[in-house]
């Protein structure tokens, strides 16, 4: 155990260390392709939430960004953190709806409300049940966001004029390119790179609804007799940046109904407020929260670092109560978030 | 979608309107260029900037008069990428009108890269005019033409 400690402690060691040490250059500095993309805000996985999954307990409130798969894992800590898969999307596009254009977006609540709708599935391993498998799916809804990016006019401007052709790229006469071509172009990089900065300086707040469902499969069985419902939980999650300091207030509040035998309090909320510091490639934040089915204040740290391109690291360390035992333990909990959609690329 | 890259237009009828349209909030980029074949080589006559933007649509009106343009080619090249999270895909439209009419319409889906990966879809094609023929004329007239 002290083994693990050690590790883990080296580990966030060497996370903030590089993180802040890359996190002094101004926006602009580094041209790669991750370092413009505005994918360091990603809201936590719903479906992981219910399964204690994330490192974080206070959810964040801001809009989904694209298609993240997550990745728990107890590669380093060896304590009751478990591997586990999530995968969220949007259902909206990824079942053919459509958009008329970016102004039906802003003008048109319903369709934004649409467009930002995350459908979560995930799967763990609980040392809770070691010979089951828990698994859930959960939804969660941006009812209001004043720092959604697609309201920056700026950025819209800059990206019309970083597309338009120049006299370079003048079509002849029998011009004939209908199949297409990527290609890169770095007028769009410097747009969303000044649309970083815009974002991390402007003050703003958002407010987020959710909703997650998790189930047991016992021995590892998907059949029916096999399958049972584990937990309820919903959840509203306000946030609101102050601006130039790049800090940031979350307070939440979720009921969570617990159907396992294993626990008295089958239910009660959860309720508590994070303070959050954004660094250009590093996150850190503190936390603090009343379980009331726990009766316990409990109060953790978190490091999240963009250091590879499409990945992001992160690592908490939390003061957590044992539902079943009702021993107090800090808990390691490491973790990947893949961007999906921009590593397929 | 056309049948081929030739419009045909009444000579006689009004200027002619040329809309670009994206769907999905992907934003557009676009130049079209009228081209004109004189003593075997091509001039360029005209020239428009088209950004489709926040609304997803632009247009504008040829300066040549239809009477004069038969022959002459309109060539674009669109930039295109996709501003919304999620949004992989979207339909693309350059529509020729003339008097109220479409004239010419070439439909597309394409899949567009995300403008935050600085990325973007590039794509082009061209359109010859030809002059309808009056559906006025008798078939004596036609053969009239012919002889």
């Amino acid at each position: 155990m002290e083994r693990h400690r050690i590790t883990s402690a080296i580990f966030i060691f060497l996370l903030i260390f590089i993180g802040y040490s890359q996190d002094i250059e101004q926006p602009g500095d580094n041209q790669n392709a991750y370092s413009f993309k505005l994918d360091y805000n990603v809201p936590e996985s719903p479906a992981f939430a219910v399964l204690d999954a994330n490192p974080t307990t206070i959810m964040r409130a801001s809009t989904p960004q694209e298609i993240v798969t997550h990745l728990a894992s107890n590669f380093l800590s060896g304590n009751e953190v478990s591997p586990g898969l999530a995968l969220d999307f949007n259902p909206y596009f990824t079942f053919g709806g459509r958009l008329k254009s970016v102004k039906e977006y802003r003008n048109s609540y319903g369709k934004r409300f649409l467009a930002n709708l995350q459908l979560s599935f995930a799967t763990i391993n609980s040392m809770d049940f070691p010979d089951d498998m828990l698994f859930s799916g959960g939804i969660r809804a941006t009812l209001f966001d004043s720092k959604d990016l697609i309201f920056d006019t700026q950025l819209g401007k800059d990206i019309d004029n970083a597309l338009l052709p120049d006299s370079t790229d003048e079509p002849g006469p029998m011009n004939d390119n209908d199949q297409g071509t990527v290609v890169d172009n770095q007028a769009l990089e410097q747009a969303y790179i000044d649309a970083k900065t815009r974002y991390m300086n402007k003050p703003g707040g958002s407010l987020a609804l959710g909703y997650a469902i998790a189930g047991r499969a016992k021995d590892n069985s998907f059949k029916t007799d096999s399958i049972v419902t584990y937990r309820h939980q919903a959840w509203l999650v306000g946030q609101y940046d102050l601006g130039r300091s790049g800090m940031s207030i979350n307070a939440m509040v979720m009921y969570r109904y617990d159907q396992t035998p294993l626990t008295t309090d089958n239910d009660g909320l959860i309720s508590g407020i994070a303070l959050r510091k954004y660094g250009q490639k590093l996150i850190l934040s503190a936390e603090i929260y009343h379980d009331s089915m726990k009766e316990s204040i409990d109060f953790g740290g978190y490091a999240e670092a963009y250091l590879i391109p499409s990945i992001t690291l992160f690592a908490s360390l939390k003061k957590e109560t044992n539902s079943i035992t009702g021993d107090e333990d800090v808990v390691f909990k490491p973790g990947i978030k893949w961007n999906f959609s921009q590593a397929k690329k | 979608m056309p049948k081929s890259n030739y419009c045909l237009i009444d000579p006689d009828g009004g200027s002619l309107k040329v809309r670009v349209t994206a769907n999905n909030g992907i934003r557009t980029g676009s130049v079209f260029i009228l081209w004109e074949l004189k003593n075997g080589t091509w001039e360029k006559k005209e020239r428009f900037n088209v950004i489709t933007g926040d609304d997803g649509i632009d247009e504008f009106i040829l300066l040549e008069k239809p009477d004069d343009i038969e022959n002459d080619s309109l060539a674009w090249a669109i930039h295109a990428c996709s501003s919304i999270n999620h949004v992989e895909r979207g339909e693309f439209s350059i529509t020729i009108i003339q008097d109220g009419n479409d004239r010419w319409k070439k439909e597309s889906s394409r899949l567009v890269p995300k403008c935050s990966d600085g990325k973007q879809l590039q794509f082009g094609s061209h359109v010859i005019f030809k002059h309808l023929i009056s559906e006025n004329l008798s078939t004596s007239d036609l053969w009239k033409d012919t002889e």
